[in-house]
């Protein structure tokens, strides 16, 4: 459960980082997202959408539909300025977060 | 149909968004599972069980709906949605409430030939009491008829124009919108009240959280609703009718009233010569409905003589029928007003209108004779009132 809900608070942190890489469309983003973390984050595909659609509703990034050669068409997101500078205050924020924990509870001897 | 196109119509039936946006959302989501399905295929399982767990990994329709919502719609939504909701409710409820209006009227005047046809073939004398009480209560039976589809329309209009859904709103809209229908129908009306009415603007408001609660009610079954609360209604003045018939004999009864006032009509005898004068006159001004300017003048100022602490007094008195009499064990008159004597005249103004439930009065004039009995000095006859005020005040006035 404390995993589920950590994952979910970073999940927009994890998309933005990944589309900081180049446009993906939504089951992509989640197959990046999982080859980041060798396959130990896994973001619930239920939580995916919604983050993707709040943050475009912010206009953190963009979606347009694409057709496909093979298979339905897809709409791609890409990051957008205030996307980026969205990304760089949330990593800033995340890298102070994980600094004050890691000094309050220590690291595994 | 297969598991997945069923999931598809369940999260497009949760998706409270205008129709490209829901179009959109669910298209990328088939692409998703589309994917899904295809890379579960690819690593070797059968296309039942790849399916099933792809619509697992996406988890409830339900849930996944409510959250895309939740994404799609900002703040500006919450205003839109009291906007819409307003605007239907508006747009319903006004029309509504005029053609029920006329439906009522027009049931009433069929039922009213109906029950001087039933009277007739009796041989009673049989009518609907249609005074200005019932009237207003006839007006609030199509403001309940107004206020039933407002709810209703006003829930469906702000779950469309704030990206909800009914069952989000319904609690705001009832809320909201019962409190406006409240204060319309309980403070804004000031009309002539009579139990009825008063029954039939109460429930304007719970009209309004019943079409909120039942909001998919349309048509044929409305129409059964609002035809039983004006049937309902129509009946008791039907039967208020009937009984306005029962009341007979002639004459005031007084007798039957515990109050410590003498009759000494028809003449009025004076006390220092023994001369028998006539009645004083009673003249009154109707400046309104339950209000009256009265003015009695006797044949001489020997007949006031002595007189103190005039009065002018309205006792309740039963409808008319074949003959009408005065309520029988009143305690006190119902409205009072002191009068102004001089000479061989008494003026006053009384207004009896303020009392609920009231229909008929009659205005008697008195005074405080030398033995120190109250007297009555001259009487009116039978005059028709009405509580005139809102429901507030109806209510204030009997807790007085």
């Amino acid at each position: 459960m404390l995993r589920s809900q950590l994952l979910k608070g970073t999940l927009p942190l994890m998309i933005l980082s990944v589309l900081a890489d180049g446009e993906l469309y939504g089951y992509e983003i989640a197959q990046r997202i999982r080859e980041r973390s060798s396959a130990l984050l896994t973001p619930g595909e239920g939580s995916l959408y919604p983050a993707l659609h709040r943050l475009e509703r912010d206009g953190a990034i963009v979606g347009d539909w694409r057709t496909s050669d093979r298979g339905p068409r897809r709409r791609y997101y890409r990051i957008t300025p205030p996307g980026s500078a969205l990304l760089a205050a949330s990593r800033a924020e995340w890298d102070s977060f994980t600094a004050v924990v890691r000094a309050v509870v220590g690291t595994a001897q | 149909m297969t598991e997945q196109r069923r999931y598809l119509d369940d999260l497009t039936a949760a998706l409270p968004l205008p129709d490209g946006v829901r179009q959109e959302v669910v298209e990328e989501l088939a692409a998703h599972l589309t994917d899904t399905i295809a890379d579960l295929e690819a690593q070797g399982r059968d296309p039942v069980a790849a399916e099933a767990e792809a619509l697992r990994r996406l988890g409830s329709p339900a849930e996944l709906g409510r959250e895309l919502a939740r994404a799609h719609r900002g703040t500006d939504r919450l205003l839109a949605a009291a906007g819409g909701g307003v605007l239907a409710g508006l747009g319903a409820g006004l029309p509504a409430t005029f053609f029920a209006w006329i439906l009522v009227v027009v049931a009433t005047i069929v039922l009213t030939l109906a029950v001087r046809a039933v009277g007739a073939w009796l041989g009673l004398s049989l009518q609907l009491s249609t005074d200005a009480g019932w009237n207003t209560a006839l007006t609030a039976l199509g403001l309940n008829g107004g206020a039933l589809l407002a709810g209703g329309a006003a829930v469906r209009g702000a779950a469309r124009s704030g990206w909800r859904t009914a069952d989000e709103v319904r609690f705001g809209v009832t809320v909201l919108g019962g409190t406006i229908a409240a204060l319309f129908s309980l403070v804004v009306v000031s009309q002539a009240l009579n139990w009825a009415s008063v029954i039939a603007l109460v429930a304007v408001p719970v009209s309004f959280g019943v079409g909120a609660r039942f909001h998919r009610l349309r048509g044929p079954a409305l129409s059964t609703v609002m035809l039983a609360l004006a049937l309902g209604l129509l009946l008791a003045m039907g039967l208020g009718a009937v009984g306005s018939t029962g009341s007979s004999g002639s004459g005031y009864s007084w007798d039957d009233a515990t109050h410590d006032y003498e009759m000494i009509g028809p003449w009025w005898q004076d006390r220092s010569t023994g001369q028998a004068l006539d009645f004083p006159e009673m003249q009154f001004q109707w400046r309104g409905t339950g209000v009256d300017e009265v003015r009695v003048t006797a044949a001489s100022p020997a007949v006031l003589a002595g007189f103190r602490d005039f009065r002018l007094e309205a006792w309740r008195a039963e409808p008319p029928g074949d003959g009408w009499r005065l309520v029988p064990g009143q305690p006190a008159p119902f409205a009072m007003a002191d009068a102004v004597a001089a000479e061989s005249w008494v003026s006053g103004t009384i207004r009896f209108d303020g009392t609920p439930g009231v229909e008929w009065s009659q205005i008697v004039v008195t005074a405080v004779g030398h033995d120190g009995v109250r007297y009555i000095i001259a009487t009116g006859g039978p005059e028709q009132t009405v509580f005139s005020g809102n429901v507030v005040s109806w209510f204030a006035a009997l807790a007085r």
